[in-house]
């Protein structure tokens, strides 16, 4: 399996390579050049996250939830900065008019990092002013639908009222920082939702925004609306938009929503799949999408045993890969040990590792072995000690 | 007259072909007792072992029908197979498992006297009635006397190690018993010479210089039951071997616990890093796997330095099963498999870190497991259950 899964990285990343080639010969130039970007600290050390902050960026629904109760427990938002992280920030320096949006997937084995590094990517976003579109879990576009609405706009569309009002709330919430900017920018023509509701030409975009809370029926296709006019004002360069999307690989996967003759829907007939597809297509300029493929989408949650492939050909399918390619892979990790030194010293300064034999120089050895320098199973064994 | 007539009857018993019927020269009769009964036994022991291996002759045929085989296909190793399959036995001692084998190899052996042309026993000690332990005195007798001079000529000089000089090291271990030593040079003797035995032995081992002699010494002495040189229950510690390539110590062992098997390969100086059938630690998604597997290494206090790299396989999966009937393909579950692994390490790391073997052993990591699932039993839904009695 590895091997395998070390191979696919490998070509994955030659391809991508020579696709983007162009893009990253101007990696270095960039960097030096622009100086709006605010840094990242250097790999290794810890960073934390305003608590105000993380509370705009909506980190606690966010996380994944252990390290969401921890934010609760200890009061704030620390997290390591590591390598993919460092990756990340310096595609995202990368970006500008000229060059069609990146597109990079985080990819590893269970518990590396790969959401949490999705959103430290979110707050280097927020810090460099760019507009985010972060999406929690791609998965609830597909599996967790409460309600269906057929689409007045394409038939056999499927809308997802609940849904697509809960991504515009938590746009609008993510987005705050550029609210007044957002506002500024104004729509390219009439929309006209219904037969009374309507968003004329030249109006702003943040409208489209509330048209789509205060309307639920509507809202899949604000969504849409939305996506639009934020990909021709990128392209325009009045804006960078990070497109932050967990599981993206679920885009792809298969659905629970079931159609009038019983057959389950394939994901392509969802609008708000369809949206974010939109979305990851390299089309426009000025932007970078952020996707993570995770294994849950084709591992079966009761087999405890089972090892399933966490590479992007395999979680994303034939069809996804063709679609997303080209891309830049970034691997997640297990901790080396000077990393899970960090975590452990941030531990025992916060007083969370209380045991005295958690302490000792033994403690924190057996701490790093019995998790398998595994960063989800070193939170969880420093959380029952 | 009589010399020659023993003489003959022996030659034609020492030769392979049977015994034929005893002349009925009237000098036989003159043979003493003890040697006519002698060859009685000689000759019946004989005709015996033809019978039995003729039986087993047979038997192999039959077996070879039974289990649609030719002969000449059917060797110890189908014999064995056939038997387990034909003979399931579910008892814990390989000894005490059904076998067939050719009968030299399993009936008891005949003690023969050797003689010369003449007729004459070999050895003057085959009149003392126990050659064997008269032997090992006289021969106890010249290591004494050739210690002694060794001493005497090295005691002072540089020429030999300083060790050799000293006495033997007996610690942890004991005399064997009589009836030990008795089995040893199969031979019967009184307790009186059994004790003058002792006497001669303690005797060398007392002298400086009876170092040299060490092997010999140790191979009429047993280890203390209670101390650590003991036997283990299971598999022993490995001998350590060094990989021609990397240069590196390691050791391999094969264990077992409940259906799996395990060969379990450690290497010193690693990284700590794990491989069983190509899975990581990190994949072992179960805090309990992962705490059985790092068990051996947080005992001897050497987390990180060993590296594992094991294959396991399913015991029942590996049996003789009907023609008709494929084997079912089971791996070890989220206990079974990291425990049958665990076995295996501590045992290597035993091997390769000796400090380490007391504390393993007092946690009971180099102790085999040796319990299997019961088998259900005919007409029962489980091993005990039953099912619910019911009037009607």
């Amino acid at each position: 399996m590895k091997p395998c899964a070390e191979l696919a990285s490998h070509v994955a990343r030659r391809v991508a390579v020579r696709r983007l080639g162009g893009v990253h010969r101007h990696f270095c130039t960039e960097a030096k050049a622009e100086s709006s970007l605010s840094l990242l600290p250097d790999a290794g050390t810890l960073y934390e996250m305003e608590m105000p902050v993380a509370k705009q960026l909506n980190m606690r629904t966010h996380l994944p939830s252990s390290l969401s109760k921890q934010m609760g427990t200890l009061g704030e938002v620390v997290t390591l900065v590591r390598e993919p992280i460092v990756e990340v920030a310096s595609c995202m320096r990368a970006v500008n008019k000229t060059f069609p949006t990146l597109r990079l997937v985080l990819w590893g084995p269970f518990g590396t990092g790969k959401t949490v590094t999705l959103n430290q990517a979110v707050h280097h976003a927020y810090n460099n002013n760019w507009a985010i579109i972060n999406l929690r879990s791609a998965m609830e576009l597909t599996r967790r639908v409460k309600e269906i609405e057929m689409s007045s706009f394409v038939s056999g569309r499927i809308n997802d009222p609940s849904n697509a009002v809960a991504f515009l709330q938590n746009f609008k919430q993510q987005n705050q920082h550029i609210w007044k900017l957002l506002g500024e920018l104004l729509t390219e023509r009439d929309y006209e939702w219904s037969k009374s509701e309507k968003t004329l030409k030249d109006k702003p975009i943040t409208e489209i925004i509330e048209m789509g809370i205060s309307a639920p029926f509507l809202a899949s296709d604000c969504v849409g609306a939305l996506f639009r006019e934020l990909r021709r004002h990128a392209t325009a360069d009045k804006l960078e938009v990070l497109v932050a999307i967990d599981d993206a690989n679920s885009l792809w996967g298969k659905t629970l929503v079931k159609r009038a003759d019983r057959t389950y829907a394939p994901p392509s007939d969802l609008t708000l799949v369809v949206h974010f597809r939109r979305m990851i297509q390299n089309d426009w300029m000025n932007g970078c999408v952020l996707m993570v493929a995770d294994k849950k989408e084709v591992a079966d949650a009761r087999d405890e045993l089972g090892v399933s492939r966490y590479t992007p050909l395999e979680l994303f399918g034939e069809e996804g890969f063709e679609f997303i390619e080209p891309f830049l892979p970034i691997e997640t990790t297990n901790y080396t040990e000077s990393e899970s030194n960090a975590i452990y010293n941030y531990y025992v300064k916060k007083n969370w590792l209380a045991t005295e034999a958690a302490r000792t120089e033994e403690g924190r050895k057996q701490l790093m072995h019995l998790s398998a320098f595994n960063p989800f199973y070193y939170e969880r064994l420093c959380a029952f000690n | 007259m009589l010399r020659v007539t023993i003489a003959r009857s022996i030659r034609a018993m020492s030769s392979a072909a049977p015994a034929s019927a005893p002349d009925s020269d009237a000098s036989v009769r003159k043979i003493g007792r003890a040697l006519e009964t002698y060859l009685k036994h000689s000759q019946q022991h004989v005709a015996m072992m033809e019978k039995h291996r003729a039986e087993f002759e047979t038997g192999k045929r039959h077996l070879a029908k039974m289990m649609g085989l030719e002969v000449h296909e059917l060797d110890q190793e189908a014999i064995d197979r056939a038997i387990q399959y034909l003979f399931p036995s579910g008892l814990t001692d390989p000894h005490a498992r059904p076998v067939m084998r050719p009968p030299d190899e399993i009936l008891p052996k005949f003690q023969r006297f050797t003689f010369d042309e003449e007729g004459r026993p070999e050895g003057s000690r085959f009149f003392t009635l126990s050659p064997k332990i008269y032997g090992l005195m006289s021969e106890i007798g010249v290591k004494t006397q050739s210690v002694m001079k060794f001493y005497d000529e090295h005691v002072g000089s540089r020429s030999v190690n300083r060790k050799d000089l000293e006495p033997a090291n007996l610690s942890g271990s004991q005399w064997i018993t009589a009836d030990k030593m008795k089995k040893k040079l199969s031979e019967k003797f009184s307790p009186e010479l059994y004790a003058q035995i002792i006497i001669a032995f303690e005797h060398l081992a007392s002298l400086p210089g009876s170092a040299i002699e060490q092997n010999f010494l140790m191979e009429f002495r047993e280890p203390m039951t209670a101390s650590t040189g003991s036997k283990l229950f299971g598999p022993a510690i490995p001998e350590v071997q060094i990989c021609a390539e990397t240069n590196r110590r390691f050791a391999e062992v094969t264990t077992h616990c409940k259906d799996t098997r395990a060969v379990v390969k450690v290497t010193d100086a690693g990284k700590g890093k794990f491989n069983v059938d190509g899975l990581e630690l990190h994949d072992f998604r179960h805090l309990q796997s992962r705490e059985i597997l790092l068990a051996p290494m947080i005992i001897s206090k050497t987390l990180g330095r060993f590296d594992v790299f094991a294959t396991t396989s399913s015991i029942s999966a590996s049996l003789p099963e009907a023609p008709n009937r494929e084997p079912i393909q089971r791996s070890g579950g989220m206990s079974a498999l990291p425990r049958a692994v665990r076995h295996g390490a501590a045992l290597c790391i035993a091997a390769l870190h000796p400090e380490a073997t007391e504390p393993l052993r007092l946690a009971g990591l180099l102790t085999l497991d040796p319990r299997k699932k019961e088998r259900s039993k005919v007409n029962q839904p489980g091993a005990r259950a039953k099912w619910i009695w019911k009037r009607r």
